[in-house]
């Protein structure tokens, strides 16, 4: 019962990292605020985050 | 539809798949989304970008990569290690290559911890401590995956003077292949580049997939994450008559009667797939 509620939450967690990284805006690039999906376009550009 | 499933099911089958998928070039708007896989997003053919590329750049700007860590724990909290087994490129080519006729050898056993200080020191601490976009001690700068697709057809590309990479990387002829080598000579990890893409491609002929047993870091974040997978491999010990035939099967030099589903396991299901006595089975 526990591993199977750990196993539960972790998939949770996750879950809201992947939401977290693809619709908060917390990267600074180029004076304008990204989220992470706008931040791995600049790092596969070549582009420096800040 | 049967026919696609029995296809489907060939570890091999998949693991070309993704390859090609992974590097089909056509469809690179994709580029902003991570692959759980070592497939370097500096390649002129990548489609995806990779997590450890990415969580590289983001320490260096002291942010916690959601996306990049999030995708990793999801597929390893559903199956493990799985990932390494039927999608990593990286992984489809060391297997060929220990199909080569050389020596076979094993790995040592505390070699399977270096992964982890692989991830903890090259791809979070030197670049939180740096906070530079380059390093020479960052682990991009010197990890033979993006030294073999990223590198060389980059300097290819370099070589052919206004050639495509694609084009140049299909179409090199010797002297140009000596002047992209030339042209990715300089600076001050070549050496190391180099080499370790040597060594692990020579020791991949004697070693069953070296890369990622001792260094690779995005397998010690799949086996960190996947510890509490829902899918497990499970031992009947009642059909297992120990006789070590999965030992044989199984690409990392495990013996599965006693490690299956350990943070070794890449979970391929080899052991399950390959032998017939039902020893080792998959459980959710």
């Amino acid at each position: 019962m526990v591993r199977i509620a750990a196993k539960i939450l972790l998939s949770v967690i996750f879950i809201a990292m992947i939401v977290a990284g693809a619709t908060l805006r917390r990267h600074n690039v180029s004076g304008k605020k990204v989220t992470d999906v706008g931040a791995i376009a600049e790092i596969v550009n070549g582009i420096c985050l800040s | 539809m049967r026919a696609m499933v029995r296809w489907l099911g060939r570890r091999r089958n998949v693991q070309i798949a993704s390859l090609l998928a992974m590097n089909s070039f056509f469809l690179q708007s994709l580029r902003v989304v991570c692959v759980p896989a070592m497939n370097c997003y500096m390649c002129p053919l990548s489609v995806f970008a990779c997590p450890i590329g990415v969580m590289v750049q983001m320490s260096t700007v002291v942010a916690v990569p959601l996306l990049a860590l999030g995708i990793v724990g999801l597929v390893a909290a559903g199956a493990g290690r799985f990932a390494c087994g039927w999608i990593c490129p990286f992984g489809l080519m060391q297997e060929w290559i220990y199909k080569l006729r050389a020596p076979k050898l094993s790995l040592p056993k505390a070699l399977r911890f270096a992964r982890y200080a692989v991830l903890a020191v090259f791809v979070f601490a030197v670049p939180l401590y740096y906070q530079a976009k380059e390093h020479p001690l960052y682990f991009c700068s010197w990890c033979p995956v993006g030294t073999l697709e990223a590198a060389i057809p980059d300097g290819l590309a370099k070589a052919g003077m206004g050639l495509k990479p694609v084009a140049a990387f299909l179409n090199a002829s010797p002297a140009q292949f000596r002047m992209a080598v030339d042209a990715f000579s300089v600076g001050p990890m070549m050496w190391v580049k180099w080499g370790l893409l040597a060594v692990v491609l020579l020791s991949a002929a004697m070693v069953k997939r070296p890369f990622c047993r001792a260094i690779c870091p995005l397998g010690a974040l799949f086996s960190l994450f996947g510890r509490f997978s829902w899918l497990q491999l499970k031992v009947n010990r009642e059909r297992c008559r120990a006789c070590n035939a999965c030992k044989k099967v199984c690409p990392v030099d495990l013996e599965p009667s006693t490690e299956a589903g350990s943070a070794e396991c890449i979970t391929c299901l080899d052991c399950w797939t390959e032998l017939k006595c039902g020893g080792i089975k998959p459980s959710v």
